[in-house]
């Protein structure tokens, strides 16, 4: 199942929040709507999930326009919030009743998806009752419990401790195993760079970036390499190495690694220098402990390309 | 694959099951109840109990007044006594003095009936022009003096018989309804519509705007139809209010019926009792459509705030509306024929009440009643529409209420 979202704008009065997105989301993997505050990560999912209309473009899927019950949909809104002041398990069974289960089919998706939440002591207590997080989880059960085909989540870390956070990855990872089709928006880059099969980057209501994450991070040029040396001291000897002109040619740079101790990072003028840095480096006394080319993180990849146009 | 009654029916179950889980709403309804029960019982006792014992022993414990007659204006004795038959009269010599008055003070006398001449007296009593001895004193000397001159004047007993005779004048309308007895019905239905409107016309709104402020509405229109969900609360809420009504009345009319010999002597009551049936469907027609429209405006209105403390200033439109059909539909009652109450009849707002008013006090043609029933049932079923748009709408705006122009656009748009 396949969800295609085709040249979507939208206004709010003057404003124009999204002027042309475009993306893909394929069934079976997760994809990461990413932007800063503001981008129209938001205003994005409410035009999917149908809370309103683009101004123009359509959502499609499987390549047809989306139709009203066609399709199961998980959402986990942005806005979050239940009834304070009724039982965990009545609401859960009664949003799985509006969205066509039935009473016990609702039940008895509830008493899994709070067990598997680790969340069954509190099936009987009043949802005012539990903490900002573990309301977060009973939403992402109310958001799971008819097994819906599309699960989409706005913002689903934020207020979860790391373990919590995991928990939330793990069901992720599940979903996207079973064959759903997952959309999540989120700015912590690590999480997403630790599960998304593919990112579509958002700013100022454009997409700026989109695709399988493996290849963006390999379109960047593969020009650092990590290099660390046995005995350490590995940016002092490559220095040395440069001054007795075994590295001229193809390396333009050495600076430290990130984390000092780890080795030294040697730019290279092309990717395919690689080898000859290599072979000097092999034709020196040293022995190598690693040599590995450096690939964006997702957080420099998102700095770069959102963070310039500040 | 959602099968829209389905979810219709969902949404009504579980909003009627929170009213009746809610604990404040039990105790409520239990605390009107017994006090109606006690309304209904509690008077059969304490004001039919005391007016049968004169007639067991005529001698025996009825109130004594002391009458000072020393110009013997009332010298009949034997007929003043039987005009007052429900006072022991003690005709005492002299004249009223502290001592009587302390008799009166300690509850010994009823009071004292002091004579100047034939056409001035006094009557002394605790809370004396209150009294209803007062009163029946009143009648028994005008009684008197009348047989007494007539008597003088050479007539005789039969004559003067005749001549006290009251001519009786039958009221009898050619609408062929007794306006006495409907007007205890059209009072209820008019008071009943009232109360549940604000009572359970604030609680639809509470309702919306609690699942706004507690953002539970972005959730809830996604997972349903906002139609279903709007139409299900009004509906919902209706129930419990409904079973609410249904327990009060049944509590009242439980204890009328035990008192039944008491009540159905009060024709304000007998009235409600004697009711025809089609009257009694009318009226719940009427309450349920009533109810239905400001259910559905107070839906909308639940949907425009952002915090539940809001409601009450907003609210102040539909308030006053309901408060002048409440007005209009009493200055219907005095006069069910005036051009005004005609006209709304067939206004939506007012018309439950007012063509409920015009069909129990005067009779009013089939066809106009069907058209008041149209119009506002339309205009119901508009409101409820309306107010499911407004309540999609609604879910995002967060912060002030929105102004008139903005709500304008918000239902123009798609």
């Amino acid at each position: 199942m396949e969800l295609q979202l085709d040249s979507i704008t939208k206004s709010f009065g003057e404003k124009k929040v999204l002027e042309g997105i475009s993306f893909t989301a394929a069934g079976g993997a997760a994809l990461g709507l990413l932007g800063r505050n503001g981008a129209g990560k938001t205003t994005t999912i409410r035009i999917i999930m149908g809370v309103f209309p683009p101004d123009s473009g359509q959502v499609l899927l499987d390549g047809r326009p989306i139709q009203q019950g066609q399709v199961s949909f998980g959402y986990l809104p942005e806005e979050r919030g239940l009834y304070p002041k009724q039982k965990i398990i009545d609401q859960m069974v009664y949003i799985g009743c509006l969205r066509g289960m039935t009473r016990q089919a609702a039940k008895k998706s509830a008493d899994y998806w709070l067990e598997r939440l680790d969340m069954t002591a509190c099936r009987n207590d009043l949802l005012r009752t539990l903490s900002k997080g573990n309301q977060q989880k009973i939403q992402l059960g109310v958001c799971l419990i008819h097994d819906p085909d599309v699960v989409i989540l706005d913002e689903p870390f934020s207020g979860l401790d790391p373990v919590n956070a995991q928990l939330l990855k793990d069901v992720v990872a599940e979903l996207a195993a079973a064959g759903k089709t997952v959309i999540f928006s989120s700015h912590q880059m690590s999480y997403v760079e630790e599960f998304c099969d593919s990112i579509a980057m958002l700013d100022k209501g454009r997409i700026v970036l989109q695709g399988n994450l493996r290849t963006i991070k390999r379109s960047y040029d593969r020009t650092h390499i990590l290099v660390s040396l046995d005995g350490g001291g590995s940016l002092e000897r490559l220095e040395a190495l440069r001054a007795a002109g075994k590295l001229d040619g193809f390396v333009t740079g050495l600076e430290p690694a990130a984390d000092a101790d780890t080795g030294a990072v040697v730019h290279i003028a092309a990717p395919a220098d690689k080898d000859r840095l290599l072979a000097a480096i092999l034709a020196s006394d040293a022995s190598l402990e690693t040599f590995q080319v450096i690939e964006p993180t997702l957080e420099q990849i998102f700095v770069e390309r959102v963070g310039e146009s500040l | 694959m959602k099968n829209t009654s389905m979810q219709l029916k969902t949404v009504i179950r579980y909003e009627f099951s929170n009213f009746i889980k809610n604990k404040v709403f039990m105790v409520i309804t239990i605390i009107i109840g017994a006090l109606l029960l006690a309304g209904a019982l509690l008077p059969p006792v304490f004001l039919s109990g005391g007016k049968e014992e004169p007639g067991n022993d005529p001698s025996a414990d009825r109130p004594a007044i002391q009458v000072f007659d020393p110009t013997g204006a009332l010298s009949d004795r034997e007929i003043l006594s039987a005009l007052l038959p429900g006072y022991a009269l003690d005709f005492v010599p002299g004249n009223y003095g502290d001592e009587t008055a302390d008799a009166i003070q300690n509850d010994e006398l009823e009071g004292a009936l002091a004579a100047a001449d034939s056409l001035h007296y006094t009557f002394y009593a605790k809370n004396a022009s209150m009294s209803s001895a007062y009163q029946e004193i009143n009648q028994a000397l005008k009684a008197y003096r009348q047989q007494n001159v007539l008597r003088q004047a050479g007539l005789s007993d039969q004559q003067i018989a005749d001549a006290a005779a009251v001519p009786q004048v039958e009221a009898a309308e050619t609408s062929g309804k007794d306006i006495m007895s409907t007007y205890a019905l059209t009072y209820i239905l008019i008071m009943v519509l009232y109360v549940s409107i604000m009572l359970y016309g604030q609680m639809v709104a509470v309702s919306v705007a609690t699942e706004k402020s507690s953002r539970a509405m972005e959730l809830l229109i996604t997972s349903a139809k906002p139609n279903n969900l709007i139409f299900g609360k009004i509906i919902g809420v209706g129930l419990a209010g409904l079973c609410q009504l249904v327990i009060w009345l049944a509590v009242g009319a439980a204890g009328i019926s035990i008192g039944k010999d008491f009540w159905s002597q009060i024709p304000f009551v007998s009235g409600v009792l004697e009711a025809p049936p089609y009257l009694l469907a009318l009226m719940i027609v009427f309450y349920l459509i009533g109810y239905f429209m400001y259910a559905a405006m107070f839906g909308a209105l639940g949907s425009l705030v952002s915090r539940v403390e809001d409601i009450n200033t907003t609210a102040t439109p539909i308030v006053l509306l309901c408060v002048a059909g409440f007005v209009l539909s009493f200055t219907g009652m005095a006069n069910p024929f005036s051009l005004l109450i005609r006209i709304c009849s067939y206004v939506p707002f007012f018309a439950p009440m007012c063509m409920f008013v015009r069909v129990s006090m005067s009779e009013v043609p089939l066809y106009e009643i069907i058209l008041s029933i149209l119009i506002t049932g339309g205009s119901s079923v508009l409101f409820a529409w309306l107010s499911a748009k407004i309540y999609r709408a609604g879910t995002l705006m967060y912060g002030k209420p929105p102004s008139l122009k903005q709500l304008v656009s918000v239902l123009r748009r798609r």
